[in-house]
């Protein structure tokens, strides 16, 4: 009865919501006080695929729903990120008849890494894939092996795993594991590395004998192909992997072409862990392709536009993310030419009001150290403490200049010399953009 | 002058932006005149404790710690030897309990220190993630900093620091960190010494002192340094300026 009125209760705020034009997570907070165990008292989904770990959750899941519902499968998916227990109950309660039965053949959810335990608890998914663990929010985290125990906890010993083969730090979740497990992974091509050069490592000693790992090559951070040259830890045998990257797209397996969406390398993780996946399920290879090929879901390293005859990217990173803002600072160090670099965001984080700032030493700008700098322009509140880190990367002091408001922006940018890289987060982003089009320069 | 820093487990214990503190040690000491070299030192190498000026560590996950705990064992006497005889150590995050009587981790598994100074740790189930803003005998300026730990010490009688707000060593204590002869030690994580530049040219001049004692030094400046310490300070704690 409790949970009949849980449910009730449940779908009365989603109907409530709907009116109010409020699509939140009230209904599953509201379920989950009239009924704290509601879901498992729910019917739920066959198949639950539930993917977790620090970056790339929200494209993978999206991808993984996305072409099993292009391929005539009756899916539900958390799609607006609300990954948390209650935004998984919502999602339910919203696709479950009164009498707690799904309406669904599939469950596809992205779930909190630090909410594992209680979800998978909840739900035993019969999939699980963890994409990577890295540096990321430390305030929220604590650090990424405080992420891997909390994964590692909370994985069913039976569920089929799917891992990305290249990152060391992962394998370990295999460990317990009487279920499939799956490996995936991108090999050596002509974006990779021979070592890996970061500033600093999440995971390079064997977790078993403490040696140093040896690299084959390295994709980024320490994501590569690894071992360890005392004991038997290396990187597994890929079940799926990018096995080429040229002119025209990818290689999987040898075999299939593929077009990405996107022209990020990080992001190619995303499409093979939703290519293993859905041919587990028993999908057609080519069914998969075509379907993400034409996916949506785009994602672009960079928004460009032209100033004063000079060409200007707007690129990405994720503030807290050490690994997302690297990328594009290599893809700027790759560049040729003369360069004026733009650096900025408004907020540390969004969901907590604190001031730390040692990620922005984990960031290799001194990837930007050489000659093609002309200027490097500290945008927004934290511009001082962006320049000081700028600075101890061996850049020259009058190299560096800071602005604290975007509208500021134009006479300094005007007097630097090269083309425009502006690597801006949370906010900063917005405002620049903005201002860009304010003096009608087109971003596309 | 001739300045050689060490910079130990920089692989492994490089949690928090660690190396921001020996990138302004190094620019800092040049910008003094110094001539500086950084011996990066991990697993598997043969370091020289006579030849650093300065030796610094920093915080690690708390596996990291162990493995850098059980190869620094190998030199305990040296390290003894060092800091008693007045070799600086400046000491970030939890590698201090590196240097106390032992650290009891979650599990309740006793790992045996350097046992320099008798303290000990202990993890706990939860973490202490906070600002800190401390003071010190060291300058007259307060000192920010950020707290991100799971381990607590009770038990130093030899504090660097005193809590005007935040947490230090332990919650709701009132003081943070060891300093003994010339060892400096705080949980403080990360850039420590590039957002406090009066700390960093306390350390500097402190170096050049003990190798160096008859060289009068010069003023250094660090411009974007003090304008991110004021510009924090006002937004955060105006009332301490």
């Amino acid at each position: 009865m409790r949970t009949y009125i849980a449910i009730i209760m449940g779908k009365l705020t989603i109907i409530a919501g709907k009116l109010l034009h409020r699509g939140s997570v009230l209904p599953g907070i509201i379920a989950l006080k009239f009924d704290k165990n509601i879901i498992s008292h729910i019917t739920l989904p066959k198949t639950i695929i539930a993917v977790t770990g620090s970056s790339g959750k929200t494209s993978t899941s999206y991808k993984i729903a996305d072409t099993l519902r292009q391929n005539g499968y009756s899916v539900i998916h958390n799609m607006a990120g609300s990954n948390l227990l209650t935004g998984i109950v919502t999602l339910f309660l919203n696709n479950t008849t009164l009498m707690g039965k799904s309406k669904h053949d599939i469950a596809v959810l992205e779930v909190d890494e630090r909410y594992t335990k209680q979800i998978f608890d909840a739900i035993h998914p019969t999939h699980v894939i963890v994409n990577n663990i890295t540096r990321d929010q430390p305030p929220r985290h604590g650090h990424f092996n405080v992420v891997y125990q909390t994964i590692a906890s909370a994985l069913p010993n039976d569920t089929h795993l799917f891992l990305n083969g290249d990152d060391p730090m992962l394998l370990g979740l295999a460990k317990r594991q009487t279920g499939i497990v799956t490996y995936f992974g991108l090999s050596k091509n002509k974006e990779s590395f021979k070592t890996a050069f970061t500033n600093n490592p999440d995971m390079i000693y064997c977790p078993n004998c403490h040696a140093k790992l040896k690299y084959h090559f390295v994709s980024f951070g320490n994501v590569g192909d690894y071992a360890c040259p005392t004991c038997d830890f290396k990187r597994p045998q890929l079940d799926y992997q990018i096995t080429n990257i040229n002119r025209n797209g990818l290689i999987i397996n040898h075999q299939y072409q593929f077009k990405p969406t996107s022209d990020i390398l990080y992001t190619y993780y995303n499409d093979i862990a939703a290519f293993a996946v859905c041919r587990e399920l028993g999908m057609n290879a080519t069914d998969i392709i075509t379907t993400l090929e034409h996916s949506a879901l785009r994602e672009k390293r960079y928004l460009s536009f032209h100033y004063q005859n000079r060409d200007g990217y707007i690129l990405s990173g994720k503030n807290e993310n050490a690994p997302s803002y690297n990328q594009s600072l290599l893809y700027v160090s790759k560049k040729k030419g003369i360069k004026t670099i733009i650096f900025g965001f408004e907020y540390i984080s969004l969901r907590y009001p604190y001031q730390d700032i040692s990620w922005l030493y984990d960031i290799d700008f001194e990837l930007l150290k050489d000659e093609t700098i002309n200027q490097v322009i500290c945008l927004g509140p934290f511009a001082y403490d962006i320049a000081t880190r700028i600075q101890l990367s061996g850049i020259a002091k009058k190299k560096i200049k800071t602005v604290f408001k975007v509208q500021d922006i134009y006479p300094i940018l005007s007097t630097s010399k090269g083309d425009i890289y502006a690597i801006l987060n949370l906010g900063t982003d917005v405002k620049f953009k903005k201002q860009l089009e304010h003096h009608q320069i087109d971003v596309h | 002058m001739k300045i050689k820093i060490a910079h130990f487990y920089y692989d492994l214990l490089n949690l928090y932006g660690e190396n921001g503190n020996v990138k302004a040690l190094k620019q800092a000491l040049e910008q003094a005149g110094c001539d500086v070299t950084i011996s990066f030192i991990t697993i598997g190498d043969t370091p020289k404790f006579q030849q650093y000026d300065v030796i610094y560590i920093g915080a690690g996950t708390e596996e990291n710690q162990k493995i850098a705990l059980a190869d620094l064992h190998q030199y305990k006497q040296e390290i003894k030897q060092a800091i008693t005889n007045h070799k600086l150590f400046i000491v970030t995050g939890n590698a201090l309990e590196l240097f106390g009587a032992h650290i009891i981790d979650h599990n309740q598994q006793r790992h045996e220190g350097l046992n320099i100074f008798p303290y000990h740790a202990e993890e706990v189930p939860f973490r202490i993630v906070d600002e800190a803003l401390f003071s010190s005998t060291l300058i007259p300026k307060p000192i920010l900093g950020f707290q991100n730990q799971g381990s607590v010490i009770k038990d130093i009688d030899t504090p660097l620091f005193k809590v005007i707000e935040g947490t230090g060593s332990y919650p709701h204590s009132s003081t943070e960190g060891i300093h003994k002869y010339e060892f400096y030690g705080t949980y403080l994580i990360g850039p420590l010494l590039v957002r406090n530049p009066k700390l960093l040219e306390y350390f500097c001049k402190k170096i050049i002192k003990q190798k160096y004692p008859q060289i009068k030094l010069k003023k250094l400046t660090f411009t974007f340094e003090e304008k991110a310490y004021q510009s924090f300070m006002k937004e955060h704690y105006p009332k301490m300026l």
